[in-house]
């Protein structure tokens, strides 16, 4: 299957529903992108760290240093309560983006 | 929230980087573990690991974007990366920065002026409401008929009456001669000016009776009282006048004047006609426009008003010719939003002329530096290149390369602004004659600094945008490779810019060359008399208080004390200098009248045409017996003798000025050489002389002392001055001047304009050359293996010498034939200060030409010879 750039502004939502489920780090977030969306998506992995500080600076996630399973050092990310309220409203927002797209594509 | 989490951010900025990284390293280091697992080579799992990851600086790079304060992060390191680049190659620095501060300082300079004459409004409330009244065709306003217009006016809100004049002033026993402004009472209150501290005048001032009241400028309150907080109350004594000071103007403050320096002292207007010169009676008007009256209104209303006034006074006049002429007088009401322009029409050509050369000389400097600017950014082309494969975004370079030119842009100035108030101080000097600046209102204010900070950003975009854009424009292989065919159209963009260049510095060489042509042939007018040894001064003898009997007297000591110096050959005075340019009308001789007789209507003390080595042609000089009480007597030039007397002999006959002296016929008693009374007259001036005892009062109360030296008369200024001195101590101080000088004074605008047009020419020129040079280094150094090729397949040394010249002399040919064009249409605009010259001087233009071809000439063949040694052999090897 071939790869797909991903819409402007939705990684941001992917991250955040991603963390939604439980704390993760970098690596695994990637990782998770990738099953999720069935390998649809081409995400050079590197960009996550750009959109994860963006979203640090906007206090909707919060970052923790713990072990890993093989005790290496990592931050694990999870979703603010700020965090979650906004990706509620982006939810809300981008399902009647997508459903409006679908209708005039139906049309 | 977000400034919080910025300056926080910026505060942990290198413990967030180390995370950042740490977190990165994990990541990676974990996909490569995950490769390793699914049964790849640890190089191989690392290859593909790099490429899921991306481009990790970019990452970082664009992660740090959310700490601190980027952009300013980022314009702190261009700035700081521009600094070194600077700094690195200091002779290109150099000559950026210079040159741009001459240009913006000289722009600013300029535009300063421009503000100062053209452009501001004076300092008074609501400027657009105020109007100047006058009279057409001609005329001038008296005393009384201001009077009556300020009492029968019903449009204005208020009608002002200034005028302005000498008066020396003794303080400390030291006389001087200052400014007065004789203003209305109602001056201040109408245009709604405060004062610095004191009290303005007010109407009750400004009646006859009233105490005598002054009011200082600023300026002068700072030189004669040292700023003396209790000078108010103190008097300054003008003639017989001891007038109280109860204000002081604010600083800058020039009255009604635009473009001329301020009174010192003012007074109401009712000590006018005391105080001045005889001959000075008139008043300017100046009025307040009523509200929601149009101008229009206003000026039918006035005439209106100066009609009754006119037909009142006309019955008062005998002479049927002069009462036609009052009669004829109408009113003209126009804008004086600036108050009372202190300069004519030929100084704002000159001004706005000087404006647009030097906006075109930064223009042109601005368009080399992009040119040296873009070689340089050339020579970092594999830089640049290796930045954008890195990831760095076009914009973020453009960006950084842009910083560093409006680095240099800014350097430039802020130099710019150092040099721009000497430039200030030496254009007004140029153009005015006079050094002080800020007297005039020339100053560097809110309005020039913004100017300033505006054309220096202008420029750094101007000279730095197309430079970086061309940079990170071209193809990323071109650049890497170092491939040559977008220098071969910037080539030809660089080639087109010698077309302008050298057009305006031609055309900018001949007008300063038909100025200075035409200042020689003014120099060169024999004007009839003996200049060489000819000393001259002014005496105000009125402005001292000396009246009547006292001042002709006073006149006799001097010109005796004078004669006995030893080296005088002969001393003398006149009441008009010998440069007046007044002309009188209609002359009565023996009875018959020619009403439009055009002469010039001297006095003169016994001996004045010894003096000027005229030769008296017939009859006798003036004598002491020519005294007042005596019959009155009058000398004649040889051109009015020659057209009304013809062959007669005119001794004996009678003369009568109809306008001058009505009523008083003059016995000629003799006949005069002709004279010029300006360098610019066509023909010597028909002239009529009377003895100084006999003038009429509108004539007397100054006269112009002329001496006659035996050898360089530079030398007896200090001995003529001591016994001036010693005979009327209480006279200000007089200023003696070669008659030269005053023959210079004539072609002073000629000067000026042609002195600040070559300095802009120079100017011009230095930077045309450095085009040129650079143009064809440029050429030979992009096209050197071209050449190689051509030497190789057998072409000539001078064939290809030629041929690598020739394309740029072309373009050379091209500016010098618009030049000349542009220099014959600018000639237009400068023909009033021309003199025998004409637009298409051959001479000028011949000379201008040739100087402009052999420099092009020269600036090209010094780099072309390069091409000449071109080897072959080195040259295709080295690629």
């Amino acid at each position: 299957m071939e790869s797909k750039p991903l819409l402007p502004g939705t990684l941001d939502l992917l991250l955040l529903k991603s963390l939604s489920l439980e704390p993760m780090h970098g690596y695994r977030i990637a990782q998770r992108l990738r099953q999720i969306s069935g390998d649809v998506f081409q995400v050079e992995e590197g960009t996550l760290y750009p959109a994860l500080q963006k979203l640090l600076a906007k206090g909707w996630v919060a970052g923790e240093w713990k072990q890993t399973e093989n005790n290496r050092r990592a931050r694990y990310y999870k979703l603010t309560a700020a965090g979650r309220k906004h990706l509620q409203t982006q939810r809300v927002e981008f399902e009647k983006v997508l459903v409006a797209i679908m209708r005039v594509m139906e049309a | 929230m977000n400034l919080i989490w910025r300056c926080w951010s910026w505060l942990r900025r290198d413990a967030l980087a180390r995370d950042l990284r740490e977190e990165m390293q994990l990541h990676f280091d974990l996909k490569v573990q995950e490769y390793v697992a699914r049964g790849d080579s640890a190089d191989e799992a690392r290859r593909r690991a790099r490429l899921d990851f991306g481009n990790p600086s970019l990452s970082s790079e664009q992660s740090r974007e959310q700490w601190g304060f980027a952009p300013l992060e980022d314009l702190r390191r261009d700035l700081a990366y521009g600094v070194r680049q600077c700094v690195r190659n200091p002779a290109m620095t150099a000559i950026v920065v210079v040159t741009l501060a001459l240009g913006i300082g000289a722009n600013s300079a300029v535009f300063s002026t421009v503000d100062a004459f053209l452009l501001r409004s004076l300092p008074v409330r609501h400027p657009e409401e105020l109007v100047r009244i006058g009279i057409r065709p001609s005329g001038a306003f008296e005393q009384d008929a201001y009077e009556y217009l300020r009492d029968h006016q019903k449009t204005l809100a208020g009608l002002i009456a200034w005028d302005d004049g000498n008066i020396a002033v003794v303080a400390d026993g030291v006389p001087d001669i200052i400014t007065v402004d004789y203003l209305s009472g109602n001056f201040y209150s109408l245009l709604g000016v405060a004062l610095l501290q004191g009290r303005a005048f007010t109407p009750a001032d400004d009646v006859p009776g009233a105490p005598a009241v002054a009011v200082i400028s600023y300026e002068y309150w700072r030189e004669r009282f040292g700023l003396d907080p209790a000078v108010l109350g103190k008097k300054v004594q003008l003639k017989d006048v001891a007038c109280t000071i109860i204000g002081i103007a604010r600083p800058g403050f020039r009255g009604l004047r635009t473009g001329g320096a301020a009174a010192r002292i003012s007074v109401p207007a009712q000590w006018h006609a005391h105080l001045t010169l005889k001959d000075n009676t008139t008043f300017s008007l100046f009025g307040r426009l009523a509200p929601n009256v149009p101008q229009k209104q206003a000026e039918a209303d006035l005439d209106l008003a100066y009609g009754r006034w006119l037909v009142q006074e006309a019955e008062k006049v005998i002479d049927p010719l002069e009462r036609a002429a009052l009669l004829r007088q109408h009113i003209i009401v126009a804008p004086a939003r600036q108050g009372s322009l202190e300069f004519d029409r030929r100084f704002v050509i000159q001004l706005r002329l000087v404006e647009v050369v030097v906006g075109l000389v930064l223009l042109i400097a601005c368009l080399n530096l992009a040119n040296l600017l873009q070689a340089r950014s050339a020579a970092r082309g594999r830089e640049i290149a290796v930045r954008l494969a890195l990831g760095a975004s076009r914009a973020r370079i453009v960006r950084q390369l842009l910083t560093e030119n409006l680095l240099l842009a800014l350097c430039g100035g802020a130099l710019g602004v150092a040099i721009c108030e000497p430039l200030m101080r030496l254009f007004a000097l140029i153009l005015r004659g006079n050094a002080d600046a800020a007297a005039l209102g020339i100053q560097l204010d809110g309005t020039v600094l913004a100017f300033t900070a505006l054309l220096t950003v202008a420029c750094g975009i101007l000279f730095g945008l197309v430079p970086a854009l061309r940079a990170t424009g071209d193809r990323l292989s071109a650049n890497v490779q170092g491939h040559s065919i977008a220098s071969l159209k910037r080539l030809r963009a660089r080639r087109l810019m010698i077309v302008p260049q050298v057009a305006l510095t031609l055309s900018v060489l001949i007008l300063t060359g038909l100025l200075l042509r035409s200042v020689q042939r003014l120099q060169q007018v024999d004007l009839g008399f003996d200049r060489q040894h000819l000393l001259c001064f002014w005496l105000y003898p009125t402005l001292s208080g000396y009246e009547d009997q006292r001042e002709l007297a006073l006149y006799d000591r001097v010109l005796q004390s004078v004669r006995r110096i030893p080296g005088v050959r002969a001393a003398s005075l006149t009441r008009l200098t010998l440069r007046h340019h007044g002309r009188r009308l209609g002359l009565a001789l023996d009875g018959s009248i020619h009403a439009d007789a055009p002469f010039v209507f001297n006095t003169a003390a016994p001996t004045l045409f010894e003096t000027l080595r005229l030769p008296l042609l017939t009859g006798r000089d003036f004598a002491a017996q020519d005294g007042a009480g005596a019959p009155p007597v009058a000398i004649v030039s040889e051109s009015l003798a020659r057209k009304y007397f013809a062959d007669r002999n005119p001794l004996g006959h009678r003369i009568l000025m109809i306008n001058e002296e009505p009523g008083v016929a003059r016995t000629i008693v003799g006949v005069v050489g002709d004279m010029k009374f300006s360098s610019r007259d066509e023909a010597p001036a028909a002239a009529v002389y009377m003895p100084y005892a006999q003038a009429p009062a509108t004539l007397r109360g100054q006269a112009e002392i002329k001496v006659n030296t035996v050898t360089d008369p530079d030398v007896m200024i200090p001995a003529i001055r001591n016994q001036v001195e010693a005979v009327a101590p209480d006279l200000p101080p007089v200023k003696i001047v070669p008659d030269q000088e005053l023959q210079d004074f004539e072609s002073r605008e000629e000067r000026s304009l042609a002195g600040l047009l070559a300095g802009f020419g120079a100017l011009a020129f230095g930077l045309a050359v450095l085009g040129l040079y650079g143009t064809v280094a440029y050429s030979v150094s992009v096209r050197l293996r071209e050449l190689a090729i051509r030497f190789a397949l057998g072409a000539s040394r001078s064939g290809v010498l030629w041929m690598v010249m020739g394309e740029t002399l072309r373009y050379a040919l091209i500016g010098i034939v618009l030049g000349w064009a542009l220099a014959g249409a600018a000639s237009l605009t400068v023909e009033s200060f021309l003199f025998e010259v004409r637009g298409f001087d051959l001479v000028t233009c011949a000379w201008a030409i040739g100087l402009m071809a052999s420099t092009a000439l020269l600036a090209a063949y010094l780099p072309a010879r390069h091409a000449r040694r071109v080897d072959p052999m080195t040259v295709l090897r080295t690629d």
